[in-house]
């Protein structure tokens, strides 16, 4: 675009309006979220809230059977081993990939690439009948154990990376005898700490996010996560907008903690998964 | 099975090679075949039949799939789908492009709004649609009151007129995902090699043209990748239907992957649902299958 | 605020439940029937059901109490806050009900056609309590072939809610249950205000659900058969009538349209309990949340006459899973909830109705505020032939559905009333109810 000092101007115009719009709905969340029923229903709408209600935060974290902590915990369950055993699983498959050779090992890789396009719903109802008839209804397993062992998005983004290592990083290692297992584990996986922070990130968001697992795979309160939580202060009885207002923001505080910490690995990922494939 | 040791010493390096590759990928290619491919086909079979779970399922042959082209509910889906796909993603590649380019000059300070930017890709879609239900309310929502106060608009029911309930949501859906593909684009814009604007540069071309014949061709790829997660994403939308609109008002925003949802959780009607995922499936297919042609450069995955 | 609220009602129920006990010692007769054979019973037992939050404790108080009088028995409560139908279901299909459950009043056809749910028919004979002085029209719905197969466990009427405040400030007489729909559109008029700049409606004279209890009302309230032999019948003339007067109301502005209040939530209560709706037709649910937070006068009448009367049956039933090991300790359990000493615990809350006659007529089991004459009134009246119908197609999710969106696209003023209900019978002939 031209360069100029006129330009410039506009250009800061912009991006300042741009953030305004960004940032609006966050702050008539933060609004609402101290605001008493009545002042919600207001018209005209006040800004600002005339009597700051911090009591919504505390119902909204201790409202119905389970807590918010407890919430938060159960999410923490699914979260935690579905992100650390997929960045294993996945950049060991990334390792295989990128650098060993074997019988159909790009066909396999292509089905692991084709699968990035299916649609959720199209495997959901076979999936869930799989669990079922295991057993596994009202538990974790279910949203644990598909994105457990590798998904492909992750093992995608591994072996870009590992392609992009030199050859000579495992070739002196080879000679003396090393085995790919302890190359992958002792020379890859140091240098990849950047790709396994973006990776975490996204595995982690995704679980701690997924909405439409829970609603089909959980029934018993005491195993809510906190996205079900937040939906359930909409039924009949407590359709609280100041605590749903209030309860989003403490949904919203755990992954906006873990983004302004690791934005940069995200950035890269995206790049690398986004540009590449 | 990440023990090397257990490899007979009589294998050749290429052979060890080739069993490490074969048990680094055992795992997770059994998880995709038990968990992505296998359902896919089990799908197709269950379509096949009238099954409410609670009893046996009886064969239906081709009948779900006759019934599903006959069922309003479903084409009214379908078309949803199209229309989103129409207002979506025109709105949000051009938007996510422009804050691309708004960035791609030399600010102080983009670090700092490419992170605003991208602040509400981060926040789960309950939270986003909860909030965006609640701005959107005809009656005591603050959009509607900024819209009379400023330009004297009788207030519009957002999520309860038929005519603008998807609308709505696709531009929520275009604040909350502008950020992610505004990194995408902004990726490939950076990548364009310095060299070419010089070159540009020396012929004196103005910045339109430096826009339109070399900018948009080669961020073109991001496009169209953009472009072709945006259809797929079509299709898997959910949780903003179930917690914003639950389909209505009437049947305008039902969506492809929320009546399939309500088919097979709340009637039970497994096989019905299966066959919609089939035909979903298909869609997908040429759909990808299309797009692929239509781009000149293949997908390259540096096989 | 919700500590008060459990302290309120720790205190209702210990008034209730003294109340209730007292009562038992007093007259002999009402003693628990199964007591004898509760102290010889034993085993573990699943109870699951939905609801809210205080009902889950009041459920437990019940369990608790059962099990002071059956020491070997353990019941297990499982408490699923929502989607409650969708998971039972699930949980059917995968072979594993709990030995108790609730099951919605028009959810109960699939269960029985898949031979899960035991017959109770020789229960009622053993406990014949269960069944002596019930309100009528309400074992029907869990009546199949002749065998009961799931009992109404109570039932919660629906009935107008009145902000009696604004009634005064605008100089309106308070409706008696005499009134009629004529009465209330005037009514809702009359009480709808504008604000200040005119622009906008500040208080609605009244709101309407778009929700299966109000549609079976107002239909009923004009002698609507709406399902009839086995057919979905809205396109009717009195059918047309009764949905007609919820038209009107939005369309005269007197109510909001469904879609923008339900979009703050499920339901319309909210805006009762700010003062923004001046009457609102509810089932007797509300009745806790409005007790602990209207800071105004408010109570209930009967819903306005059309050219007659129906109150909806809401209602969630219990059933016992065929595949239980301990029939006799299950229904040994809901008798014991069933019981007056059951009930009371339950009925102190005000949640719901109890489906006994005599115990309609008791302070301790429909208390107030509100006025119990709405309440007590409408059992004359519960159920109708169309809803019982209906509701037996076991298909009525799917049904439902069909209606609720095509009428929202009427309230919101996308199509008319008669368009609406003409694809409402197409849709569900056509697909759901052909052959």
């Amino acid at each position: 675009m031209v360069q100029g000092k006129g330009h410039k101007f506009i250009s800061y115009f912009l991006v300042t309006v741009v953030a305004a719009f960004v940032i609006l709905p966050f702050v008539w969340m933060v609004a609402s979220a101290f605001k008493s029923q009545r002042e919600l229903f207001a018209y005209p709408p006040t800004f600002l809230p005339t009597v700051w209600k911090w009591q919504n935060f505390t119902e909204a974290a201790s409202r119905g059977s389970i807590s918010f902590v407890h919430m938060f915990l159960n999410s923490m369950k699914i979260a935690i081993p579905t992100t650390v055993f997929n960045i294993i699983f996945s950049s060991m498959a990334g390792y295989a990939f990128a650098r060993l050779r074997f019988k159909f090992r790009d066909t396999i890789f292509m089905l692991f690439i084709a699968s990035m396009m299916v649609p959720y719903a199209i495997t959901l109802i076979p999936r869930f009948l799989m669990f079922r008839t295991l057993g596994f209804y009202d538990t974790y397993v279910p949203l644990i154990l598909p994105a457990m062992f590798g998904t492909a998005f992750s093992i995608f983004l591994t072996r870009q990376f590992f392609m992009t290592l030199p050859k000579e990083l495992e070739e002196a290692a080879i000679v003396d005898g090393c085995s790919h297992f302890r190359i992958w584990w002792q020379i890859f996986l140091p240098l990849t700490k950047p790709i396994i922070a973006t990776l975490a990130v996204f595995q982690f968001q995704g679980a701690y996010n997924d909405f439409l697992g829970p609603v089909i795979y959980i029934a018993s309160d005491s195993k809510f996560t906190v996205q079900m939580g937040l939906n359930s202060f909409r039924n009949s009885f407590t359709s609280r907008y100041d605590l749903i207002m209030a309860g989003s923001i403490l949904a919203l505080i755990p992954v906006v903690i873990l983004f302004i910490v690791c934005q940069k690995y995200i950035v890269r990922g995206i790049v690398m998964g986004g540009v590449k494939g | 099975m990440n023990n090397t040791s257990t490899v007979k010493h009589g294998l050749t390096l290429r052979q060890k090679e080739a069993a490490t590759g074969v048990a680094f990928i055992a795992l997770p290619l059994l998880s995709l075949l038990v968990f992505m491919y296998y359902p896919i086909i089990r799908s197709f079979f269950i379509s096949l039949y009238e099954w409410n779970l609670l009893q046996k399922p009886t064969f239906n042959g081709v009948n779900n799939y006759k019934t599903l082209f006959a069922d309003k509910v479903f084409l009214t889906s379908l078309w949803n789908t199209c229309r989103w796909v129409i207002t979506y993603v025109p709105m949000s590649v051009v938007t996510s492009f422009l804050l691309a380019l708004l960035l791609d000059q030399k600010l102080k300070g983009a670090g700092f709004f490419r992170t605003l930017y991208y602040l509400p890709v981060v926040a789960p879609i309950v939270v986003v649609a909860l909030l965006w239900v609640w701005i959107y309310n005809t009656d005591y929502g603050i959009l509607n009151f900024i819209l009379e106060k400023l330009f004297h608009i009788k207030p519009i029911g957002w999520l309860t007129d038929a005519r603008f309930s998807l609308f709505a949501i696709a531009v929520m859906s275009v604040w909350k995902w502008a950020g992610y593909n505004m990194l995408i684009f902004l990726a490939a814009l950076q990548g364009i090699d310095d060299s070419i604007y010089e070159a540009a540069e020396l012929d004196g071309v103005t910045p339109w043209t430096k826009l339109f014949y070399i900018k948009i061709p080669l961020v073109m790829p991001s496009i169209y990748f953009v472009m072709l997660t945006a259809v797929i994403d079509a299709f898997q939308m959910f949780t903003e239907i179930f917690i914003m609109t639950k389909g209505g008002p009437g049947y305008s925003t039902y969506t492809v992957s929320y009546y399939l949802w309500s088919c097979a959780f709340e009637y039970s009607k497994m096989g019905y649902a299966c066959a919609m995922a089939a035909v979903m499936f298909v869609i997908i297919l040429v759909v990808t299958l299309i797009q692929n042609k239509v781009m000149d450069r293949r997908v390259q995955y540096d096989m | 605020m919700k500590k008060n609220l459990k302290k309120a009602m720790a205190f209702m129920m210990a008034v209730a439940m003294t109340a209730g006990l007292a009562l038992a010692a007093d007259v002999k007769a009402d003693d628990w029937e199964g007591a004898e054979k509760a102290a010889t019973l034993s085993g573990d037992i699943q109870y699951m059901h939905s609801g809210d939050d205080y009902e889950r404790e009041m459920y437990a108080g019940v369990f608790e109490s059962y099990m002071k009088y059956a020491p070997e028995v353990h019941v297990e409560q499982m408490y699923v806050p929502s989607d409650y139908a969708t998971k039972l279901q699930t949980l059917a299909s995968a072979n594993s009900l709990p030995d108790l459950f609730w099951m919605g009043e028009s959810g109960i056809k699939q269960y029985y056609d898949a031979g899960m749910l035991y017959d109770m028919t020789p229960y009622l004979e053993e406990y014949p309590d269960l069944t002596e002085d019930i309100v009528d029209g309400v074992l029907e719905y869990g009546n199949f072939d002749g065998k009961q197969v799931a009992f109404p466990k109570d039932w919660t009427s629906y009935v107008m809610y009145l902000n009696t405040d604004m009634f005064a400030e605008a100089g309106v007489d308070v409706p008696t249950n005499d009134w009629t729909v004529d009465d209330y559109k005037e009514i809702a008029a009359k009480l709808t205000k504008k604000t200040e700049d005119g622009s906008r409606v500040d208080v609605y004279g009244t709101a309407i659900n778009n929700y299966r209890a109000d549609w079976i009302n107002w239909m009923g309230n004009y002698g609507a058969e709406w399902f009839k032999d086995g057919k979905s019948n809205f396109s009717d003339e009195k059918s047309l009538q009764g949905l007609g007067v919820m038209y009107d109301l939005i369309q005269a502005g007197s109510a909001p349209s469904p879609g923008t209040v339900s979009s703050t939530g499920d339901s319309e209560d909210r805006l009762f309990i700010i003062g923004k709706v001046a009457m609102y037709p509810s089932g007797r649910w509300v009745i806790p949340s409005f007790r602990q937070e209207c800071d105004f006068a408010w109570d209930a009448v009967e819903m306005p006459m059309g050219t007659t009367r129906v109150c909806p049956f809401i209602c969630s039933m219990v059933g016992i899973a065929s595949t239980t090991k301990l029939p006799d300790v299950a229904a040994n359990v809901l008798s014991y909830q069933m019981s007056d000493e059951g009930l009371v615990q339950v009925m102190g809350s005000a949640l719901s109705l109890p489906a006994y006659n005599d115990l309609m007529a008791n302070e301790e089991y429909v208390n107030t505020p509100p006025s119990a004459d709405a309440f007590i009134n409408s059992a004359a009246y519960l159920g109708s032939q169309s809803q019982l119908e209906a509701s037996q197609t076991g298909k009525w999710s799917e049904y439902g559905s069909i209606i609720s969106a095509n009428l929202s696209d009427a309230f919101e003023g996308n199509v008319t009333l008669e368009e609406a209900c003409k694809a409402i019978d197409e849709q569900a002939n056509g697909t759901l109810f052909a052959d």
